[in-house]
C-alpha cells in the first residue's frame, strides 16, 4: 500500500472522527466546531480516544481513595484480627475489657458513617450535583459575556462549589475511615509482637488503652463534623 | 527467619520510588482559565485539569488548537525570515524551494503534532509498561501538554529569533543558512521544556494514578526519557520530509 493509498484511509477515518466530534459538541458556537471538524478530520488520532471514552465521567477524579463498602469489610476485618491478637496475649484480658467494649463501639459508629457516604455517593450521582455539568453551564454563560456580578453566573457558581464542599466532605470521611482502619491494624500487629518480644503485660495494656483513646479520638471527630 | 522475598521486592520497590511532588495546592476556580494561562503560568492547576477524566476531551482540544497556533506562528517567522532572504540563500537550499512562509507553518504543525499522532500508541505502551496505569486519553492529554508548553514557549522566542533574522538581513551575521536552520533546530531545544513539564506532570501523579505494578528506581524519569527519545527520533524526520514535500507544491 502506497503513500496516497494510506492518506485515502487516513483521510476516510479522519472525517467521520471529525463528523463524531461535531456531532458531539452540538452545543458549541459554529466557528468552533468548524474549527473541531478541521483538527479532528487532520489529526484524528488524537481525538478518537476521547470520543470512544464515555461523554463525561459521571464521578470526579477520588484520589484513589477506597470506596465506603471497601472500608467497612477491611474495618471487620480489622477489628476481628485485633480481638484474636488479644485473646492471645495471655492475662490481660480482664484488663483491657473496657477498651475492648470501646472499640466494639467505635465499630458501631463506623458503621453509621459509611451509611452517609453511600447516601453521600448516591446524591452524587444525580444530576443536580453534576460536577462536570455544572462547571460546563458555568463556562456556558461566561462564554456568552454574562458577567460574574450577574445573579445567573452568581447561582452556577454557588453550586459548583456546594458540590465541591460535597465531594470534600466525602473524601475526608473517607480518609477517617480509613485512618481508624489502619490504627486497627497497626494495634493488632503490635500486640502480635509484644507477645513474641516477652514485654510486660502492662504494656500491653497501656498499648490497648492508647490506641482505643486514639480511635475514639477520630471517631469523636468524625462524627462531631459529620453532624 | 523466613523472609517473604515478594514483601521484601515490594518494600525495595517502594523505598526507591521517587518521593511524590508535594507542592502547594492551588485552588481550582468556578471557571477553569484559559489553556495558554495554565500552561504558561499555573502547571500545578493544568496538572489538576488533566487528572479529571470528565474534563480531558475539553483540554485535549484546547491542547491542539494552542499547539497549532503556536507552532503556526513559529513557522510563519521562520519561513517569512526565509522568504525575505532567499536571495542570498545558497542555490538549492531546503529553504529555497516555493513560498517557505506558506509552506513553514503547515510543516511545523504537520511535523511536531503529526509525529505525537504516530508516537502516542508507544507513548501509552511505555506508560503501561513503567507500572502507571494512565488511561489513553490522560496519556494524550499529556503528550500535547509537552507539545503545547513548547508551543507557547516558541511564541516567546519567536522575537528574538525575528531580531537575529533581522541582525543577518543587515549583515550582522553572514551566514543565512546556518541562521535558518537554527529556526528550525529552536523548537527541539525549547521543547526539553516540554518534556520536563510532562515529568513534572508524571511526578505529581505517581501517588494518584492506579499502580499496576512497582519498579524500582526513577521509573519516571525514564519513561519520559522514552517518550522524549522516540519523539526526538520522529518529529525531525517528519519536519524536514513535510518541508521537502510542501516546497515541492507551494
Amino acid at each position: 500500500m502506497g503513500v496516497l493509498e494510506t492518506g485515502i484511509i487516513y483521510g476516510l477515518i479522519g472525517l467521520a472522527v471529525a463528523t463524531a466530534l461535531v456531532l458531539r459538541s452540538a452545543e458549541s458556537p459554529a466557528p468552533a466546531r468548524v474549527a473541531l471538524f478541521a483538527m479532528g478530520a487532520v489529526f484524528w488520532p488524537l481525538y478518537a480516544p476521547s470520543l470512544l471514552a464515555p461523554e463525561r465521567a459521571r464521578e470526579p477524579a477520588r484520589s484513589g481513595s477506597p470506596d465506603a463498602a471497601a472500608l467497612g469489610e477491611r474495618m471487620q476485618a480489622a477489628q476481628a484480627k485485633l480481638l484474636e491478637a488479644l485473646a492471645q496475649v495471655e492475662g490481660v484480658a480482664q484488663a483491657v475489657a473496657p477498651e475492648v467494649a470501646r472499640v466494639r463501639l467505635v465499630t458501631g459508629q463506623v458503621a453509621e458513617m459509611e451509611r452517609r457516604v453511600k447516601e453521600i455517593d448516591a446524591l452524587l450521582e444525580t444530576e443536580e450535583f453534576d460536577l462536570a455539568a455544572t462547571r460546563a453551564a458555568l463556562s456556558r454563560i461566561s462564554a456568552r459575556g454574562i458577567p460574574e456580578s450577574d445573579a445567573r453566573w452568581q447561582s452556577l457558581s454557588v453550586r459548583v462549589r456546594n458540590i465541591e464542599r460535597l465531594h470534600g466532605i466525602r473524601e475526608r470521611t473517607l480518609e477517617d475511615l480509613e485512618k481508624i482502619s489502619l490504627k486497627l491494624e497497626e494495634m493488632s500487629s503490635r500486640l502480635k509482637l509484644l507477645r513474641f518480644a516477652g514485654r510486660p503485660d502492662a504494656e500491653v495494656v497501656q498499648l490497648f488503652k492508647e490506641v482505643a483513646d486514639s480511635v475514639e479520638d477520630v471517631t469523636e471527630g468524625l462524627m462531631a463534623a459529620a453532624g | 527467619m523466613v523472609i517473604p522475598t515478594d514483601g521484601l521486592a515490594a518494600a525495595l520497590a517502594a523505598a526507591e520510588r521517587p518521593p511524590p511532588v508535594v507542592e502547594p495546592v492551588e485552588e481550582m476556580p468556578a471557571v477553569r482559565p484559559p489553556m495558554f494561562d495554565l500552561v504558561l503560568r499555573r502547571p500545578r492547576l493544568l496538572d489538576r485539569v488533566l487528572r479529571d477524566e470528565g474534563s480531558l476531551s475539553k483540554a485535549v482540544q484546547d491542547l491542539a488548537s494552542l499547539s497549532v497556533i503556536g507552532l503556526a506562528v513559529f513557522g510563519l517567522v521562520v519561513g517569512a525570515s526565509a522568504q525575505l532572504v532567499r536571495d542570498r540563500l545558497v542555490p538549492g537550499s531546503f529553504f529555497a524551494s516555493g513560498l517557505p512562509a506558506v509552506w513553514m507553518p503547515l510543516s511545523f504543525v504537520l511535523a511536531f503534532i503529526g509525529a505525537i499522532c504516530i508516537c502516542l500508541p508507544s507513548f501509552y505502551f511505555f506508560t503501561q509498561l513503567s507500572g502507571l496505569d494512565a488511561s489513553f486519553r490522560m496519556v494524550t492529554a499529556q503528550a500535547l501538554r509537552g507539545v503545547a508548553t513548547t508551543a507557547v514557549l516558541l511564541l516567546g522566542a519567536s522575537p528574538f529569533y525575528a531580531a537575529w533574522v533581522l541582525g543577518s538581513v543587515v549583515g550582522v551575521f553572514q551566514d543565512i543558512d546556518a541562521t535558518l536552520m537554527v529556526g528550525m533546530l529552536i523548537p527541539f531545544v525549547v521543547g526539553l521544556f516540554g518534556v520536563g513539564s510532562v515529568y513534572r506532570a508524571f511526578r505529581s501523579m505517581v501517588d494518584v494514578l492506579p499502580v499496576t505494578h512497582p519498579r524500582r528506581g526513577n521509573f519516571v524519569q525514564r519513561m519520559v526519557l522514552a517518550w522524549g527519545a522516540l519523539f526526538t527520533a520522529i518529529a525531525p524526520v517528519a519536519l524536514y520530509r513535510a518541508g521537502e514535500w510542501f516546497g515541492r507544491w507551494l
